[in-house]
């Protein structure tokens, strides 16, 4: 589970994820054993926006039955990302009193996600 | 929007019709607000999913089926509306471009109203025939009406006489073998009258009442059954009951008895006042259809094929209405004269064509006179309906949809138009 890849395994696209793309939040599907700085640096990483919150929720997976057998869908980890979407610069002092002004450029969407408006 | 007109044809008109990109996609919304609760896409309820979700997830070819059935409706008809055409038919549509971002573009191709070029119509002239009703017609007519009029009366002391009406039972055989249909009990027939096969009747004549009488008679060579032409058969007949018709005599009180005049000669002269205006109405329809004709002939105009086969839909169809009534349909009537549709269609056909042609003639005319209804005529016409139906006019008004109303206006507007002809005709 090094990769950013490997973390984020495909986005959640429902009612509730497909509005909530209004408010800078996407919603994906990720390992079950990512922690939230996992999800948020390969966020980051993948898509080139900046993160302010991770929410997780794990799911476990139903018990579904074909006549007598038992069998369970997949469990999953769902995460929730907020991203920035109006990214400022960074302003912070360094020795000497110098101010520094550090500009990434961010995105303000994740395009890829199918759905963007 | 833009629109190239080209024509490959007569009477055929193609337009390439551009809708752009942006009008377009007004277009694709409304075919997926049309759909939307249709599309089953997981994680959405049914018609929640959105128009991007749904496009990616289908490919935005499902839209298009109806986003193209708005977008030519709509452009179409402006296209035709604005470029003057007037379509016969219905246009026969190819997309030539399509895709999200593109502009739309297609083309119709349509059967157009075709141009008529009016000949001479004012100043027609046609034999007028001149009504004459000799004294003749009206000894005929009131020979009819005593006819109608005439009594029955019974006889028991003589025979058979020709033009009497006997009551008869009758068996028929052939080789002393009875055949179906050739038996009846209590049959009225009128000797002379020529309904049974020939030399039947007349061999009853001088048969007295009650007896019974032996017919020897030969089926005709054309008759209808296969079984029975050209034989010979024995009709045992028994005479049930003679009587006789008693004419009224034409007199004065006869005049009175039938009509509402008191003297036979008043009655005459009614007569007469009838005969002729029935021959003078029959004489002024002939008179005006041959002007009509005439006006029609010279004219010159290519009918587009659709207007002539819809024609002959047209007449087919009340054709087929007719033969309800009665209680047959076309089908059945076509097994039974055994004949196909097509040839039916073939032998209506140039009258069809002459109604489409006689039809154009006369609106060119009307167009070209400025001949139209006016509001009163309407009116005039619409109350005229309304005595018909027994209704109040108000309530006659609230029923007529503006189809009819348009209907009503041709019909003033065409009846005028031969009013037209006629006046400027020469007798």
């Amino acid at each position: 589970m090094k990769f950013a890849e490997d973390i984020i395994i495909s986005p959640y696209i429902t009612e509730k994820s497909n509005m909530e793309i209004a408010e800078g939040k996407y919603t994906f599907i990720v390992d079950k054993r990512a922690t939230k700085t996992q999800i948020k640096q390969a966020v980051e990483k993948l898509f080139n926006v900046k993160v302010l919150k991770v929410n997780t929720a794990n799911y476990e997976g139903k018990e579904k039955r074909m006549g007598v057998h038992v069998g369970k869908t997949a469990s999953f980890k769902k995460a929730v990302v907020q991203i920035d979407t109006d990214p400022q610069p960074v302003t912070y002092l360094t020795e000497g009193g110098k101010e520094v002004t550090a500009s990434k450029k961010y995105k303000t969407t994740i395009d890829e996600f199918g759905i963007a408006h | 929007m833009n629109v190239k007109i080209e024509k490959p044809e007569k009477n055929i008109v193609k337009l390439e019709i551009g809708v752009d990109a942006k009008a377009f996609d007004e277009y694709m919304n409304r075919a997926y607000l049309k759909n939307k609760s249709k599309f089953n896409i997981p994680g959405f309820r049914k018609g929640k999913a959105p128009r991007k979700i749904v496009e990616t997830y289908y490919g935005e070819e499902i839209l298009y089926e109806d986003a193209i059935n708005f977008a030519c409706a709509e452009a179409y008809d402006k296209a035709i509306d604005e470029n003057n055409i007037q379509p016969v038919d219905r246009p026969e549509i190819d997309i030539v471009q399509i895709g999200s971002g593109q502009d739309f573009i297609f083309t119709a191709t349509v059967t157009v109203m075709p141009e008529v070029v009016l000949g001479e119509y004012k100043g027609l002239s046609a034999e007028k025939e001149q009504v004459v009703i000799t004294d003749d017609d009206v000894e005929e007519e009131l020979k009819r009406v005593a006819e109608r009029n005439a009594k029955l009366i019974t006889v028991e002391d003589r025979p058979v006489k020709d033009g009497d009406t006997v009551n008869i039972d009758f068996e028929g055989s052939i080789d002393g073998v009875p055949f179906e249909g050739g038996t009846a009990k209590g049959y009225t027939l009128v000797i002379g009258s020529g309904t049974f096969i020939p030399g039947f009747e007349e061999q009853l004549i001088g048969a007295e009442l009650n007896s019974e009488v032996d017919v020897n008679v030969t089926f005709p060579e054309d008759y209808h059954s296969e079984d029975l032409k050209g034989k010979d058969a024995l009709f045992k007949v028994k005479i049930n009951e003679i009587k006789y018709k008693e004419l009224p005599e034409i007199n004065d009180d006869f005049a009175s008895d039938v009509s509402e005049f008191e003297t036979l000669e008043e009655y005459k002269a009614d007569i007469r006042n009838k005969l002729t205006e029935r021959a003078q109405a029959e004489a002024d329809r002939k008179f005006e259809n041959e002007i009509i004709k005439k006006a029609v002939e010279n004219a010159e105009c290519d009918i587009p094929e659709v207007m002539v086969s819809r024609r002959l839909d047209n007449m087919l169809n009340q054709f087929d209405l007719q033969l309800r009534y009665q209680g047959l349909n076309l089908a059945h009537y076509l097994q039974m004269m055994g004949m196909e549709e097509s040839k039916l269609r073939e032998d209506y056909r140039d009258s069809a064509h002459e109604d489409v042609k006689t039809q154009l003639v006369l609106e060119k005319i009307a167009e070209v006179e400025k001949i139209e209804a006016t509001d009163e005529e309407i009116d005039a016409e619409i109350k005229n309906m309304a005595d018909s139906y027994n209704q109040p006019v108000e309530e006659m008004k609230k029923h007529l949809r503006d189809d009819d109303i348009e209907y009503i206006k041709d019909t003033i507007k065409r009846r005028k138009t031969i009013k037209f002809l006629v006046d400027n005709a020469k007798a």
